[in-house]
């Protein structure tokens, strides 16, 4: 359905599901939750956690590329300022882990607003030369902050607490990580269904219609934008927490790249799919390593791939970003959709709708 | 100050190729283009392979580098962009964004991230200009090659017929390609032309400092500061744009040190987007529906 339909016929009525079918999805996912940490080794589970930070750095891009379709090369620059956020209240001034996370989420919010004012009064890809201005203007202005308070090594962070429960282990990080995770996926679908989800997604279908609809399309571009940039700020200051250092070298252009194809890979738009991209983006090189491992170890390309990993990576998420896009712009939610038409009988009339 | 304006003119220069190669592909095929920077690189890294690594004679090195980028121009085209004919504005980004970060792969691959020096065609000699005024022989190369590339552009676009089907094909690809120009074609010489002077501005850039993957790739992204200021879709616009973003990058070098030089463009940018998005000679860009 396209959004124009949606707003003709209204998102309200949803077609009526068996309770069974209904609560399939939802009970899966907790399961999924709750099984995870009981069979994974620490260091596993460790990979996990971060896949669960970035899936909440690809929900927020969701909203901005997915919903609206606008791009925005900031993401790097908004971790960073997230996790130089973290570095300064928490390291420096020795704030609170809380009010750090609400602290990151304001000044990513209101960087957002500053980098997307202008732009976005102007067409779209305006946006991607505001936030490709804004990644070099902040990286250069945390070197310059880095080298100056600490030098080249970076922050290092106390333990996060949350009233007196110091988060300490992967296992806490990833309880936390998995409660704010499926708060903020709640919370974008619920966006997605919301009057501002359908002027999001009518506003990239038909900017015409949107317009004509009386919604004021910088001003929703704007919010979206807001949002996420609060929300990939709150993500950064969650990386910097979890790691417990921060230098600037991390926060390169291709890692705003690496966000970017968490999205396309996950499918455009949906909320699910930003998830299983952040985890195929993030879990990729490990995935790669092990099968090189595979590889006969005195095999000439196997030495050559391993030593080359990062480089193979850069190459993999570049490709398969122009892969999608050709291919299957809704990504792996897509091709999910897609196979459980084919294979689930019973699917294809409520996917039909 | 008479040393330093000479030093902006020749950074001037190449802001002005890459700020052409941004522009052109922006004008022809619709496509704002930000892989510029690693499509740059990669050029002066090819070029770089013929001279040094491989130690050609010139003519072959010049001819073979052009063929090549030419080349790549094509399999760009019609590989990925022939293929998201259609979609919008924002697939193309995106997918630029990607090729940009697959290219920085590939290089980083083949020719590792340590800067290089390159194999000069002649020896890099100070040229005095005046009484304590000097500038290196690839400042004035640069100056003249971004000349013949602006002088080339002019008179292609206004006079020989390809040139004017390119405009038109730019204007409107359905009305052009129903008036019987081969517009696959007409985009394929959009991405030559432009990766031609993307190369050329990397080659010279390197030749005045070195070869690194990360310098030559920072200097083209920052090349869409004198396109912006231009108007994005104005080849004539480029000039003065080229001209604001030296005088800001040497007279922020002077004033803030060396640093200043990785920000000098971007600051331009955003003061651009705060006062005047559409530039200096575009079109205002505002949807009004």
């Amino acid at each position: 359905m396209t959004a124009t339909e949606q707003l003709v016929k209204g998102t309200r009525e949803r077609p009526a599901q068996a309770p069974l079918r209904r609560f399939a999805g939802p009970g899966a996912v907790a399961l999924l939750v709750c099984v995870l940490p009981l069979v994974l080794q620490d260091y596993q589970l460790s990979l996990v956690n971060s896949a669960l930070i970035a899936a909440l750095g690809a929900l927020a891009l969701t909203v901005v590329m997915g919903f609206v379709g606008l791009v925005t090369a900031g993401n790097a620059a908004l971790l960073a300022l997230g996790a130089y956020g973290a570095a300064m209240g928490g390291a420096e001034m020795g704030l609170p882990f809380p009010v750090v996370v609400v602290g990151t989420v304001l000044a990513g919010g209101l960087v957002g607003l500053l980098a997307g004012l202008p732009a976005l009064r102007v067409t779209g890809i305006y946006l991607a030369i505001a936030t490709l201005a804004l990644h070099f203007i902040v990286v250069f202005a945390f070197n310059e902050y880095q080298t100056q308070a600490v030098g080249s090594a970076g922050f290092f962070l106390p333990i996060a607490t949350i009233g007196g429960l110091a988060i300490d282990t992967t296992f806490k990080w990833y309880v936390l990580l998995a409660i704010v995770v499926l708060f903020t996926w709640w919370m974008v679908q619920n966006l997605k269904r919301s009057k501002y989800g359908r002027a999001w997604m009518l506003i990239r279908d038909t900017p015409l219609a949107a317009a004509s609809q009386g919604i004021s399309l910088s001003t929703y571009k704007l919010s979206a934008f807001i949002i996420s940039s609060a929300l990939i700020s709150m993500s950064g200051a969650f990386l910097a927490y979890s790691q417990q250092t921060v230098y600037i070298e991390s926060f390169t252009l291709e890692l705003a790249i690496q966000y970017i194809a968490m999205v396309i890979i996950g499918g455009m738009g949906s909320a699910g799919g930003a998830i299983a991209g952040a985890a195929f983006v993030i879990l990729l090189p490990t995935i790669l390593s092990r099968l090189i491992a595979l590889l006969p170890p005195d095999m000439y390309a196997a030495g050559f791939l391993q030593q080359n990993l990062g480089d193979f990576q850069l190459i993999m998420y570049g490709t398969l970003v122009v892969v999608f896009l050709i291919w299957r712009p809704d990504g792996i939610a897509g091709l999910a959709r897609a196979l459980s038409t084919m294979f689930l009988p019973g699917r294809r009339e409520s996917a039909k709708r | 100050m008479l040393s330093l304006l000479v030093g902006a003119l020749v950074l001037s220069a190449i802001y002005a190729l890459v700020g052409f190669a941004w522009v052109l592909l922006r004008r022809t095929n619709g496509i704002l283009n930000l892989a510029t920077g690693a499509q740059l690189a990669l050029g002066a890294f090819i070029f770089n392979q013929y001279a040094t690594s491989w130690g050609l004679p010139w003519p072959v090195v010049v001819l073979g580098t052009l063929a090549t980028v030419v080349a790549l121009g094509a399999v760009t085209h019609w590989l990925i962009f022939r293929k998201l004919a259609g979609q919008p504005e924002f697939a193309l980004v995106v997918a630029t964004l990607g090729l940009a970060s697959a290219l920085k792969g590939l290089s980083s691959l083949t020719w590792g991230t340590e800067a290089r020096v390159m194999r000069e065609p002649v020896e890099g000699r100070v040229v005095e200009l005046l009484d304590g005024v000097s500038t290196t022989l690839y400042g004035i190369f640069g100056l003249v090659a971004a000349l013949v590339v602006f002088a080339a552009a002019h008179a292609f676009f206004r006079y020989s017929t390809t040139g004017i089907r390119m405009r038109a094909a730019a204007e409107n690809s359905v009305l052009a390609s129903q008036g019987g120009i081969a517009v696959d074609w007409v985009y394929v010489l959009g991405w030559a032309i432009a990766l031609t002077a993307a190369a050329i501005a990397g080659i010279m850039y390197a030749y005045q400092t070195t070869l690194s993957f990360h310098g030559v790739d920072a200097l083209g992204l920052r090349g869409i500061a004198p396109a912006l200021v231009g108007g994005l879709t104005s080849i004539k616009g480029v000039i003065p744009g080229a001209l604001i973003i030296g005088l800001a990058e040497t007279f922020g070098v002077k004033l803030f040190g060396g640093s200043a030089q990785d920000v000098a463009a971007w600051v331009v940018i955003l003061v651009v987007l705060l006062i005047r998005p559409q530039g200096l000679f575009g079109e205002k860009q505002v949807e009004r529906v």
